[in-house]
């Protein structure tokens, strides 16, 4: 993807469609990118789009309800976009979506200490760091973000304009590997694995905040009347939190790892969110985000929907519990 | 305060006079740094510990406190106070500062905060001056330095085969004095050796007066544009070394139960939310304002220090890329 | 402004409901009185109008309510609205239930500062207590020291105005001018009929040696000053008392900070002409 390319689509946008706003990535000092709004063609000299990105962009449009909005949507992000005008949060018409080809993105985690650390550029495969002059070349697959190793849409699914460029190839889509090494543990194990984790969550709700499809202006953790769970971060109270968003999720979650990528703590959200909706899928042959004017899974009943409890719909080769 | 200068063995050997001291060293565990309870012979030689990925303030003033317990509707309490002591080593001046801006909030403004100034009493903490800068750290470039004494209670100094102690803690200087092969009292923490302490050539950023950050309340278009990325989460506030906004709530199980006090953060919209449902900080401006204000222009009014610790654990975390140092100089600029 | 017989301050001292009563015919306003346990709680309590305490229900938290009983009344009364979690277990609490009590907390309203002068108080809605603790006061104790006293109150309806019998018996009161406005037009109410704003800037009073005291919801008293203002008073003289979400209420868990002032701690009451330079946060 050529950058000048990127610049001219999006500065093409901006005029054709009367924007009142483009929300992109711009480089920070550290040379990693980072979201920005750009509210005139001018400043759009700073925008960019490369594997050092991390947010999913869309979770900024509910704010901007009565404006026209120019983003910039790899394949997970156009799904969002997708998924949000189907819950009726912006109308198709007010959002331009401008599609960027997606060789994934990178966890920083897996980088390690980046004190001192500058992102130089990227490569065909590769991109290189630089630190008290010394630079080193690694390769691009071996510290992407999980989600995006097994993303099953990397390319983007709807847009206005598309800027040309090399995408990952689509794999499956549901965390294959890491499930099955899951499923392969009892459930005592698994259950102790999750608790583990849910006691390094400090419910700060970066994960929250960072995911598109989490828009409620109410969250249920902030219900007093009836109080959900207590606001101190006891392993058992973080488990509801965890649990809960991914069972309002379950359906309408593309994986696009923002969430994990956001959590200070590490906290391993992505296995909960792949199982519901890989289960999602089997039960419903429904994957989030594809096609506009549809309802989500869990928001509409169909009477071929499996119904094991009374034996109706199509229950052939299907279980209710994995 | 004293200098002390002692043998790095013989310094092991001090440690263990503080037996009674429960001691706490950074540890990693897996992807976080956190101050984990050790004994004696697990300590590194080189005395070289990571920082914590969250802030030492944890060590004061936790994250989940329970200040007492009660009998549903029976005026019958208890307070818990924690008593335990712990000896905490390994912390950064950061840390040290960051402390100092929580002992003014709630020691040095009466009424005195009980919880916290029992385990203040109970613990000692000795800071590590750093060895390397970290990830997006800028103490220097605010003035503040990683060899400062600031708010603890003694720091450690790498001199090759010895380590020095400046120590303002009477309990613990009388304890190494008997393993120092020199020490004497000093007035200003300048004139004490500190071994390398690294330097770098820091960019000084521009931070006004109190005052002149106030006259900057109504400048919308400026906390307009740096609070544009912000999502409103809480990463920054809950791993904030000087970040003590809590909130209080009562826990029942069944009869009985307890108020616990937890960390808030003015990022939340619940955080200034009126029951009648109007609210003073309705958007993500106001509570940008509010976050720097607080750090930049209240605490230093308030305490004299400036609310801002320089350890970059903000910039590092933030999810939507925002970074406080070009935030400092973007604020700078709007300056009447 | 803390005293308090126990040490810590985040431990409410034990206290008990004395008496309770409706204000509204719809019953979202219940007054309450309270007596605390201990005696020496009780010597130890003393407090000036203005300030408020922390009112705990054990098991369902803590609220702020400005005390309206005058300094000299053996119990304490407040008046909750019934609008959340905790005030709703308040409403529920009758003669002899339990509760704590944090306080007294905040500043109070400065009548040593006000003397020889008129005093114009002004409030709307349930806000009135501490205005209420204030003018028992000033007629119980100041009576002599101060000129001309002005009372604008306000509500909704008829039946929202608080503490009626108080306001009966000023009205018979020769050294108070009583101003009662409801909203709208109202069977039977024979008083004046207007926002408070409107009514306070209908009022005569004489704009250089007056001392205003406001207290109200948000948009009452934004709309208020500036009435009070053009008739000529300084903004040094206009005194209110700001309302914000509380929790500890002793200055310590960075909540009701405006600038920084805290509400609970340099607050309730402050000069208008002090709120200037600060965020217009309330």
């Amino acid at each position: 993807m050529r950058q000048d390319d990127l610049f001219l689509t999006c500065q093409k946008a901006f005029q054709e469609r009367g924007l009142d706003l483009l929300l992109g990535y711009e480089k920070s000092s550290s040379g990693f990118l980072r979201p920005a709004v750009f509210t005139a063609p001018e400043s759009l000299e700073r925008i960019s789009w490369d594997p050092s990105a991390s947010l999913n962009l869309a979770t900024y449009l509910p704010r901007f309800k009565s404006k026209k909005v120019g983003i910039l949507a790899p394949g997970c992000v156009s799904r969002s976009i997708i998924i949000l005008i189907n819950e009726g949060q912006i109308n198709r018409e007010q959002v331009t979506i401008i599609g960027v080809p997606c060789r994934g993105l990178i966890e920083k985690r897996k980088l390690g200490d980046l004190e001192g650390v500058r992102l130089v550029e990227f490569r065909d495969v590769s991109f290189v760091l630089e630190k008290e002059n010394q630079r080193r070349e690694l390769n691009l697959e071996d510290y992407l973000s999980e989600s995006c190793l097994s993303c099953a849409y990397p390319a983007p699914v709807i847009y206005d304009y598309l800027i040309q460029g090399p995408s990952r190839e689509g794999s499956k889509g549901f965390l294959e590997k890491r499930i099955k090494d899951l499923t392969r543990l009892s459930p005592e194990e698994r259950l102790l694995y999750f608790k583990r984790e849910a006691e390094k969550c400090i419910r700060c709700y970066a994960c929250r905040q960072a995911c598109p499809m989490c828009y409620c202006e109410s969250c249920f953790v902030e219900s007093s009347e009836p109080r959900w769970l207590q606001a101190a971060p006891e392993p058992v109270d973080n488990l509801i939190w965890l649990l809960t968003r991914v069972y309002h999720l379950a359906g309408r979650c593309v994986q696009c790892g923002s969430c994990s990528r956001a959590c200070p703590e590490g906290v391993d959200l992505m296995s909960l969110l792949a199982w519901a909706n890989q289960s999602v899928f089997e039960l419903f042959q429904y994957q989030p985000g594809l096609k506009i004017g549809e309802k989500p899974a869990l928001g509409e009943y169909r009477l071929e929907d499996p119904d094991f409890f009374w034996g109706g719909g199509q229950t052939e080769g299907k279980k209710c519990c994995s | 305060m004293l200098f002390l200068k002692l043998k790095r063995e013989n310094f092991f050997q001090a440690l263990g006079e503080f037996s009674e001291y429960a001691l706490y060293v950074p540890r990693r565990e897996g992807e976080r740094v956190l101050l984990k309870e050790t004994s004696l012979q697990d300590l590194p030689e080189n005395l070289y510990f990571e920082r914590t990925t969250g802030s030492a303030k944890e060590i004061l003033f936790p994250q989940e406190e329970t200040l007492f317990y009660f009998k549903r509707y029976e005026p019958l309490e208890r307070p818990k106070l924690e008593d335990r002591k712990k000896l905490v080593l390994g912390l950064r001046p950061c840390d040290a500062h960051g402390i100092q801006v929580l002992e003014d909030n709630f020691l040095n403004l009466e009424p005195v905060d009980v919880y916290f100034k029992r385990r203040r009493e109970n613990t000692l903490l000795v800071t590590i001056a750093c060895s390397q800068f970290e990830d997006n750290c800028f103490c220097d470039s605010l003035g503040l330095g990683p060899d400062r004494l600031n708010g603890a209670d003694a720091i450690i100094y790498d001199l090759r085969e010895a380590v020095g102690v400046l120590s303002r803690s009477a309990i613990l200087s009388e304890k190494l004095k008997g393993y120092a092969f020199q020490f004497q009292e000093v007035e200003n923490e300048d004139q004490v050796e500190k071994g390398e302490v690294p330097r770098r050539d820091p960019e000084q950023l521009p931070i006004l007066s109190p005052e002149e950050y106030l006259a900057l309340i109504s400048e919308d278009k400026l906390w307009e544009k740096i609070s544009s990325p912000c999502l409103g989460c809480a990463s920054c506030t809950y791993l904030c070394p000087t970040c003590y906004c809590f909130d209080l709530q009562d826990v029942t199980y069944g009869p009985v139960g307890k108020r616990v006090r937890t960390y808030d953060s003015c990022m939340f919209g619940l955080y200034t939310l009126e029951a009648s449902g109007h609210n003073p900080r309705p958007t993500l401006k106001e509570r940008w304002r509010q976050r720097f204000l607080h750090k930049f222009s209240y605490i230093p009014f308030l305490e004299g220090i400036l609310g801002c610790t320089g350890c970059g654990r903000c910039i590092e975390v933030c999810p939507a890329g925002i970074d406080l140092r070009e935030v400092i100089k973007d604020v700078a600029k709007f300056k009447r | 402004m803390w005293q308090s017989s126990n040490a810590n301050p985040y431990l409410p001292l034990p206290a008990r409901v004395e008496r309770v009563r409706f204000e509204s015919e719809d019953r979202s306003l219940k007054t309450l009185w309270i007596s605390l346990l201990n005696e020496k709680d009780r010597e130890n309590f003393r407090f000036r109008p203005g300030q408020f305490i922390e009112l705990s229900v054990p098991g369902k938290g803590e609220s702020p309510f400005g005390i309206a009983s005058s300094p000299h009344e053996e119990l304490l009364k407040i008046t909750v609205n019934k609008t959340g979690t905790v005030t709703k277990a308040i409403h529920q609490l009758d003669q002899g239930d339990f509760v704590g009590i944090r306080g007294p907390l905040g500043n109070y309203y400065p009548i040593e500062d006000v003397l020889g002068a008129n005093l114009f108080i002004i409030s709307g809605g349930f806000a009135f207590t501490t205005l209420a603790s204030f003018t028992e006061y000033v007629l119980q104790d100041w009576s002599d020291k101060v000129k001309e006293i002005d009372l604008v109150y306000g509500a909704r309806t008829p039946g929202m105005l608080l503490y009626k019998d108080l306001l009966e018996q000023w009205r018979e009161n020769p050294r108070i001018k009583v101003h009662l406005t409801v909203d709208r037009e109202f069977p039977g109410w024979t008083g004046l009929v207007g926002f408070v704003p409107d009514i306070v800037a209908r009022v005569d009073v004489d704009p250089v040696n007056t001392y205003c005291f406001i207290c109200g919801p948000p948009i009452m008293i934004k709309l208020t000053i500036p009435k009070l203002l053009e008739k000529g008073i300084s903004k040094e003289k206009i005194y209110t008392s700001l309302e914000r979400r509380m929790k500890c209420g002793i200055g310590k868990c960075g909540r009701c900070n405006i600038g920084p002032k805290y509400v609970c701690r340099d607050g309730p009451i402050f000069k208008v002409s002090e709120l200037e330079k600060l965020p217009q946060e309330y």
